[in-house]
């Protein structure tokens, strides 16, 4: 093709941006005319490698605060892991244990299952020690987290609106509980694109042990009204890693690369016919789906990790067990993911938690603590933000030998990226119940997530229906307290 | 290099362009509230001066003439004076130097720009003068402008008003497209299924004048037509096969969706479809079929999770009707109004629940705990079984009636219902006594302070006349579909638009109020609205004056005149070119592989998915369709799209990544992506891969001897046109080298043999049948053959 | 500047010379008679009704509002006598020279004007000293001066018609002198009102220390910096700094207008003449909000007189103290949540929330050329900026590392200055001479690289390195040695390398701050751990 042509051609390219960008309009379009993403966007063939043609840069570009993490690895206790087993010691709980519950602290409150029924305390059902040079206290059913106690900031005092599993996970991750919103993984590869060309920017994976597992609707990860790219892929521990990244049977590596370059070629040819910019991208991602048949298998294949490294975060191999998720979140991290969600699920103790706990915590927390030594050895911890938590903790009261679903108060704990480490943030009344110090709303969590990020969480939208959405819909505050 | 540079000073301008709109030296003369003014009051100042009373500033509103221009007791001046820009405390606020004293508030984010503030300058000039929001007039019959040209740009109204707006901006359309291209772009949009090669021939071959219109009739009375259009459909109703939160199982409910293909195909009045639907249960002498229809309103997610608080979940049932029934017939975003007023229309918070109390009589529970029942179920008899409870019924009937013995009439009941009991039941509609609805504070289902609410319309609405008594859904129904509801047709007809054009009139499907877009041709859009009404509600009938009017006709290729004039095509001066839809894309492979089943309706069908998709379900000890894939067998493997099973939370991941919704919501507008996803999808999935190997068995016996000829017979079959001389020589290459590594390693080609279900013949050489499903496999991911040209 | 002067007096000569050209002996005055009534109706209509204010009782501390208006119009009208009078003694020394002689002719008109306009500004001063809020002995000793050049300015117009006649040496003598004490004392007088306006000091105040001044301005906006925002009490630490910049010259110790004194919490709590200066918890009915809110040419905005307008930040800030109860001793801490104009604020005045201004963002770098950072995308590199406000880019090689080796770094030479961030990680990198050259480097990702210790050498020179790391590369204690000298490092991550504890204690001993991370596992016991 002559120069003039292609640039003819570029040109429709950028004419049809709005509609091969699905939306998102002039403002991705003045994003990716300003400075570096013109750059990226208008570099095309010729050049080595057609790196960056379709690559998503983000709409936040440049970042609107400097960026303190660059990724983000979430380990989402899915179930309500109770705050009083694992992060929030109440030593008066364990004297009022059996005695009833002070109505003036449940009167009126939502309840979940206890709802209606007789509210007698609980104490906690392991003790606590403090740990580390700082001194944090953690229960003694985490000793490995505890050996990461320097590390981490754990927030005593988080509050959510939603008290049952399905929409507490829905608005943690989307920041409402309506569903079809976006989700926060979904806005900041809209944000910020990826890192990784070969890799989507949005991985989920899931694990189970340790109580009733709770399901996990694909809604989670879902983008919601963005475009469908910013959908977090689910990678499962069996069969195809990610769905249809595996050859079909009888075809080798060779005969589909031989196949993608014929198909490449026929699109180029009816490009040439009708100048059409969609199938220039077309003609990309097929290329980079071809990248990903052999970066994802590449990925997931832990057997070129040493011993050792398994040994400590304790897995044999990919197993599909919480362990070798987290060696695989740092493997992700490594290649430029950009938002790493793993779902433990194991956590809702109604009943026999101090069996259920010990189940999940032996699941959990050696590879949780695991993961944060191993990006620190690496250098990666400066600049990976880890997040421990669930959708909501659980009562002070029992419920048989169980604990109910709690919304008023809760614990986290985030290690890395920015944040300051070996401090204890916010605090809940004596019996755990309710926030009394510095409450961190999931809004609030959203904001300082974004911002450790580079995002300012108002200036992040979308417009659908309208209306400008954000993560933090109308509200959230950055927690500065917790920022290094 | 210098080109670059050049072109990076368009691109900025253009952007400019774009972005901030015209200069201050485009306004137009006469400045439109509805057009021109009502867009700007509605994103920059609604919010604290709008409808909306909770979060009103200084008690302003300006949505409402008479309080924008009364005089005040706090200001020296009215905040608009009619023809007064520079006595209105409007123009000073929206222009004054001090940010301080500036409207909107620094702190909205959302400065007028020059433009804005000069067109309200100007429109107050001219007498500032309000008009109803333009989708709440009701449509009147506009009369088709003239325009200088005629045929064949001109066919139908429809031309007129397209071409009319063209040549004042002085371009012209587009011509017709080809044959070839004609005919596949009706059958893909008509019936989404590709042309047969006879087809494209006969159409190709027939010279009589109405060729075209005999097409369309053929392909509007083809029974894919109501598939087709069913997809449409039950993306807004949110139609699925499971309930949606928590564990998100299974319930009975196929039948309303054959119930939609079989009211499109019978070309059911569209305001008799709504009524079924919205109240069938209460039509007089409700039939089966009505029945069947009224199970709409159980379509919303439902829960069955421990814990839930039935309150809550009742109140967000009643929030996702009034939400789906907005969208869907009023194109409205009443959502809004769950928590407060609406911030741009005028919706009260009163208006919402008032809505949600329509349906406070349907029969249903906050949180369903009694296993796989969803009651109030209706039985769901198969063909058979509905022959004999039909024969059952005449027996009874007949035994009334010659006043037979008590115990042979009593046989005969418990004989009926000994049968029903054995049916299958489907989630149905019963009215019951209506519970109270109260408007929920700030949305709060635990507040029980509000007033306890009536059903009934929203005000700025034709009101709802029912002699005093209760209203009832029926009467909600009746209402949408009146003469005098000035949104249901103009949603619909803007609905059907989208489907052909990819854009709507206007743009938001989901939202002609105050934040919506201005329609691009209005006219049209009140046009296309009022015959859709006249001609009795007729659906096929607005399909075919859209298909057949010229500007269906045009061809979708970007003309070099139209580059910098309009890249978003809202003149409508081409065809769009569209990606199929998820389902489509899938259908079309069956179709030219030969697998395709043609059956319609019947329960869903699980087709090949991946293994462990599903391991993140829990059913708690739930059996039944919800809990396990287990692929379909024979031809239920091969259905069309639109019947593979409907699970909201893992929705089948090939549809996800083809942009299809999983149906938690309403969905009026699908996105359209194209993502490496969806090149896994056609390069692995074994559908893929097995309607390719089909299309090779095919090929190989029916195709002819020699490479080339099978070649061509393929593309025929595929896309509907020869290969060229390029096209011919890289599939021959690619053929050449597949045969000859399956040759060299013939254990692989067994395994291609092996893909799927269908059964291979055994007679076609190994090799060679391996290297065609190659060549077909190609041919499936070329982005040809997923678009709609 | 003379000689650019002439034509312009040529051409301004008109109206004089015309009717009686200079040249030709004696000039008459008469053309001076009309302007001289001119001026003294005005004069005297003026002193007129200064008397009468005066009459009507100085003592009122409410003076009525035509005097205060009139005063209104001192600092318009005193710059015309300052300048008259400086002309005419500028003229009369011009005019010794001989080619410039004919100049003469203007000085009397240039005084008689200096004179009036005197008058004028000695009336407007006085009606606005009447409006009080100025230290009274400054006013005083403005007052007494201002007189004195008035008197003075009209001898010297006096002396200046005498002049003219022939053999009038003496009194062109005389009237010398009297223009140049005029001038003098004008300079005084303006001196002493510069001083009420602007506050003590405010001549000196930029005066090189060389010179014998102060050089303690400050020399931007920013204060010093607050060191924990949070706790900082935001009316002492951030309310009275931008009160001490912006409106203390006025509303101080020595000047007070209105008898407004904004400079401490006894001041603001009296507030001014006209009622209080806020409403604690109200923004909205706090006058001070509203003067510093108002826009500039608003006849009530403050500051006043074209004087920039505070920022939005600082507006908002003053703002939001009100709002949350104008109190006196509260933290940030204890505020309710600030917008997001004081956020802004606060970021600017905290020390821990700007960390731009510190290592090599407190240098001034120039933009990314940007067909060179086209040409690193091109070749496969992530190019971001790492902040919103500086030119500084952080490149990551992620997408091509597996090929990246180093010669492929070329490409990054053009952007060298501006690349604070590099990720080389898992690259097949080796030599590293370019990067030796990225003077502004702060991160450095090597990991897993080829790198050898002899690389390291080309890193001696990075002043601004904090972060490297090298872990999984074949480094020893040998290659430590080339980062001796790296002051600005404080993490170095070295696990997986052939360094020892020894070497890198070694290092450590010569940069104590630094971290060095040689890799890391589980205690056997969780005892070990515990305090």
């Amino acid at each position: 093709m002559d120069p003039q042509s292609r640039l003819k051609q570029r040109e429709t390219r950028r004419e049809f941006l709005g509609r091969s960008a699905q939306g998102i309009g002039t403002m991705a379009l003045a994003t990716l005319l300003h400075g570096t993403g013109l750059a990226a966007t208008m570099s095309s063939r010729g050049a080595p490698r057609r790196v960056g043609t379709d690559q998503w840069k983000g709409v936040v570009n440049p970042p609107h605060v400097r960026p303190r993490a660059k990724r983000i690895i979430y380990l989402y206790m899915a179930g309500g892991p109770s705050h009083l087993e694992t992060f929030d010691n109440k030593p008066k709980l364990v004297d009022m244990h059996g005695q009833p519950m002070p109505p003036s602290i449940t009167k009126g409150q939502q309840l979940a299952q206890l709802q209606g029924k007789a509210l007698e305390c609980m104490g906690p059902q392991f003790p606590f020690e403090h740990f580390g040079r700082s001194g944090q206290e953690i229960s003694t059913l985490f000793p490995h987290t505890a050996q990461i106690a320097d590390d981490v900031c754990i927030v005593r005092s988080m509050q959510t609106e939603q008290i049952n599993h399905d929409p507490a996970h829905t608005f943690m991750n989307t920041g409402s509980m309506t569903t079809g919103r976006p989700s926060m993984g979904s806005w900041l590869v809209y944000g910020l694109g990826s890192e990784s060309e070969d890799l989507p920017g949005f991985v989920v994976m899931t694990s189970e042990g340790g109580g009733q597992a709770q399901p996990i609707a694909a809604r989670q990860w879902h983008s919601g009204f963005l475009p469908g790219r910013f959908q977090g892929v689910k990678f499962q521990s069996a069969g195809d890693a990610v769905n249809y990244v595996d050859l079909p049977d009888g075809v080798s590596y060779e005969q589909q690369r031989d196949l993608i370059q014929t198909i490449r070629r026929l699109n180029e040819m009816k490009q040439n016919a009708t100048d059409d910019p969609e199938i220039e991208t077309r003609i990309a991602q097929y290329e980079m789906a071809f990248r990903m048949q052999a970066s994802v298998p590449e990925l997931v294949d832990l057997s070129d990790e040493p011993q050792y490294i398994k040994d400590l975060y304790g897995t044999a191999g990919a197993d599909g067990s919480f362990a070798a998720n987290c060696l695989l979140a740092r493997r992700m991290a490594e290649r430029g993911v950009r938002f790493i969600q793993l779902y433990h699920r194991g956590w809702d103790h109604h009943g026999d938690i101090k069996e259920g706990m010990e189940t999940a915590a032996a699941l959990v927390d050696r590879a949780s603590a695991a993961l944060v030594l191993d990006l620190k050895q690496r250098g990666m911890l400066d600049d990976t933000l880890v997040i421990w938590g669930g959708e909501f903790g659980r009562t002070p009261m029992a419920q048989g030998s169980g604990r109910d679903h709690h919304i008023k108060g809760f614990s986290i704990w985030l290690a890395g990226g920015g944040v300051r480490p070996g401090i204890t943030y916010g605090r809940t009344d004596d019996f755990g119940y309710e926030v009394v110090e510095n409450p961190v709303h999931v809004h609030d969590l959203h904001a300082t997530i974004l911002s450790l990020m580079g995002i300012h969480h108002e200036k992040l939208t979308y417009r659908h229906q309208g209306r400008d959405f954000r993560l933090t819909d109308v509200h959230g505050k950055i927690v500065r307290d917790i920022l290094a | 290099m210098r080109y670059y540079g050049q072109y990076r000073i368009l691109l900025a301008v253009a952007a400019l362009a774009v972005s901030c709109g015209p200069g201050p030296g485009d306004l137009p003369e006469i400045v439109e509230f509805n057009r021109h003014v009502r867009p700007i009051l509605s994103d920059r100042c609604f919010v604290c001066h709008g409808p909306d009373g909770g979060t009103r500033e200084a008690k302003l509103r300006l949505d409402l003439r008479e309080v924008a221009t009364a005089k005040r007791d706090d200001y020296e001046r009215p905040a608009i004076v009619p023809g007064r820009p520079r006595q209105s405390e409007l123009v000073r606020r929206i222009s004054h130097a001090d940010p301080d004293q500036r409207m909107p508030p620094l702190d909205s984010r959302r400065p007028l720009t020059e433009h804005q503030i000069a067109l309200l300058e100007r429109w107050i000039e001219q007498g500032a003068t309000w008009e109803a929001h333009w989708s709440y007039i009701p449509p009147q019959r506009p009369t088709p402008p003239r325009t200088e040209l005629g045929e064949p740009f001109v066919r139908n109204p429809i031309d007129q008003f397209v071409v009319a707006r063209l040549e004042k901006a002085r371009h012209r359309p587009s011509p017709q497209a080809d044959a070839v291209t004609l005919v596949r772009r009706l059958h893909f949009d008509l019936t989404g299924l590709p042309p047969d090669p006879k087809e494209v021939e006969r159409f190709a071959a027939d010279h009589r004048p109405d060729a075209y219109e005999r097409l369309v009739d053929r392909l509007l009375a083809s029974p894919q037509f109501g598939e087709r259009m069913a997809m449409l459909w039950l993306d807004l109703v949110r139609y699925a096969d499971t309930d949606g939160f928590h564990a998100d199982l299974h319930r009975n409910i196929s039948p309303f969706r054959d119930y939609v293909i079989r009211a499109f195909n019978t070309n059911k009045r569209f305001d008799q479809f709504t009524r079924e639907q919205l109240a069938g249960d209460l039509l007089p002498h409700a039939t089966y079929e009505q029945r069947v229809a009224a199970g709409f309103n159980r379509l919303g997610q439902t829960t069955r999770e421990g814990g839930a608080q039935p309150k809550e979940y009742l109140a967000v049932y009643a929030a996702d009707r009034v939400r789906t029934v907005a969208t869907t017939w009023l194109g409205s975003t009443m959502e809004c109004a769950e928590c407060h007023d609406h911030k741009f229309d005028p919706i009260t918070q009163a208006d919402f629940y008032r809505m949600a109390s329509f349906f406070a009589d349907i029969k249903e529970q906050g949180v369903y705990l009694n296993g796989n029942l969803l009651p109030p179920e209706m039985p769901l008899p198969s063909g058979p079984e509905s022959a004999a409870l039909g024969e059952l019924d005449r027996r009874s009937e007949q035994l009334h009636r010659v006043a037979a013995p008590r115990q042979v009439l009593d046989a005969v009941l418990r004989k009926r219902e000994l049968l029903l009991e054995s049916v299958p039941q489907m989630i149905a509609t019963t009215a019951v006594e209506p519970r109270p609805v109260r408007l929920l504070r700030r949305g709060n289902w635990q507040d029980n302070r509000g007033p306890v609410v009536e059903p009934d319309v929203p005000d700025f609405l034709p009101p709802l006349d029912v002699d005093g008594r209760r209203p009832t859904r029926l009467d909600l129904a009746d209402w949408l579909v009146s003469r005098e509801n000035p949104l249901t047709a103009r949603v619909f007809v803007n609905h059907l638009w989208a489907k052909f054009f990819g854009t709507g009139i206007s743009k938001v499907l989901d939202d002609l109020g105050s934040q919506g877009e201005w329609p691009t041709h209005p006219d049209l859009l009140d046009w296309l609205a009022v015959e859709f009404m006249e001609s009795g509600w007729d659906v096929k009938h607005s399909i075919r004056t859209i298909v057949t009017s010229a500007t269906y006709r045009q061809s979708s290729a970007l003309p070099p005149e139209q580059r910098g004039f309009d890249p978003e095509n809202r003149y409508f001066a081409r065809q769009a070119r569209m990606q199929l839809e998820g389902e489509l894309v899938r259908d079309n492979a069956l179709a030219v592989s030969g697998l395709l089943s043609r059956k319609i309706g019947g329960p869903s069908v699980k087709p090949y998915q991946p293994e462990d998709y599903w391991s993140d379900i829990q059913t708690f000890g739930a059996e039944g369709p919800a809990s396990e894939w287990v692929p379909s067998e024979g031809e239920d493997r091969y259905r069309r799209g639109l019947y593979t099973y409907w699970k909201r939370s893992f929705l089948h991941p090939a549809m996800m990544a083809f942009d299809v919704p999983d149906r938690q919501e309403c969905t009026a507008q699908r996105p359209r992506s194209n993502t490496p996803l969806q090149a896994l999808v056609l390069l692995n999935d074994p559908s893929f891969v097995e309607a390719a190997r089909a299309f090779a068995q095919r090929v190989i016996e029916q195709g002819g001897d020699r490479f080339e000829e099978r070649l061509q017979w393929a593309y025929k079959q595929a896309l509907s046109r020869p290969a060229d001389a390029a096209e011919v020589e890289e599939l021959s290459r690619l053929f050449k080298d597949q045969r000859a590594s399956y040759t060299d390693h013939p254990a692989e080609t067994v395994t291609v043999r092996r893909v799927g279900q269908s059964a291979p013949a055994t007679e076609s050489p190994e090799a060679e049948l391996a290297a065609w499903t190659a060549v077909a496999r190609a041919i499936f991911n070329l982005h040809e053959m997923v678009t709609r040209y | 500047m003379l000689r650019k002067k002439e034509p312009g007096t040529k051409r301004g000569q008109a109206p004089f010379s015309e009717p009686t050209p200079t040249k030709k002996g004696p000039v008459p005055f008469s053309y001076l008679v009309p302007f001289a009534r001119i001026g003294l109706v005005l004069g005297f209509g003026i002193v007129g009704v200064a008397l009468a204010v005066a009459l009507r009782g100085i003592e009122t501390s409410d003076p009525p509002d035509l005097v205060l208006f009139l005063g209104r119009f001192h600092p318009a009208v005193v710059h015309l006598p300052i300048g008259a009078l400086l002309l005419a003694a500028l003229l009369e020394a011009a005019a010794c020279v001989r080619r410039l002689r004919d100049l003469r002719v203007a000085v009397p008109f240039v005084l008689l004007v200096g004179a009036v306009t005197a008058l004028l500004a000695v009336v407007a001063g006085y009606c606005l000293s009447l409006g009080g809020g100025y230290e009274v002995t400054l006013v005083s000793r403005h007052k007494w001066l201002g007189v004195a050049v008035f008197v003075l300015a009209s001898g010297g117009f006096a002396l200046a018609l005498a002049a003219r006649a022939p053999d009038s040496w003496r009194m062109r003598q005389a009237c010398r002198v009297v223009l140049l004490a005029t001038a003098g004392l004008v300079l005084v007088t303006a001196h002493y009102g510069g001083t009420l306006t602007h506050g003590p000091g405010y001549l000196t105040r930029y005066l090189p220390r060389l010179l014998g001044g102060a050089g303690d301005a400050p020399h931007n906006n920013v204060e010093g910096l607050i060191e924990d925002v949070d706790s900082a009490v935001v009316f002492q630490d951030l309310v009275v700094p931008v009160f001490e910049r912006r409106c203390v010259k006025c509303h101080g110790p020595s000047t007070s207008k209105g008898d407004l004194r904004l400079d401490g919490q006894a001041g603001i709590e009296k507030g001014s003449r006209h009622g209080p200066a806020l409403v604690a918890a109200q923004p909205g009915q706090s006058e001070v909000v509203r003067r510093i809110a108002l826009p500039p040419f608003h006849d009530d905005a403050m500051p006043p007189d074209g004087e920039a307008p505070l920022d939005v930040g600082e507006i908002e800030l003053i703002r939001w103290w009100i709002a949350g109860g104008a109190s006196f001793e509260a933290t940030v801490r204890e505020m309710q949540d600030p917008a997001t104009s004081v956020e802004t604020y606060l970021s600017r005045v905290a020390a821990p929330r700007q960390p731009q201004k510190t290592g090599i963002f407190a240098l001034q770098i120039a933009d990314p050329d940007g067909a060179a950072v086209a040409a690193v995308e091109r070749a496969g590199f992530l190019v971001r900026p790492l902040t919103p406000d500086a030119p500084y880019l952080e490149v990551t090689a992620l997408p091509v590392r597996a090929d990246l080796r180093a010669q492929d770094l070329a490409v990054l030479d053009p952007i060298r200055d501006q690349i604070a961030s590099l990720d080389l990680s898992l690259s097949g990198v080796d030599r590293l001479e370019v990067i030796g050259r990225m003077a502004h480097l702060t991160v450095l990702h090597l990991q897993r690289t080829r790198v050898v210790d002899d690389d390291l050498a080309y890193l001696s020179k990075l002043q601004y390195l904090e972060y490297l790391n090298i872990y999984g590369t074949n480094v020893s204690d040998a290659g430590l040695e080339h980062l001796r000298g790296l002051k600005s490092l404080r993490w170095l991550y070295l696990w997986q390398t052939d360094v020892s504890e020894e070497g890198a204690t070694g290092l450590k001993g010569r940069l104590p701050e630094l971290q060095i991370n040689l890799g890391s596992g589980f205690s056997e016991t969780i005892s070990e751990v515990s305090p």
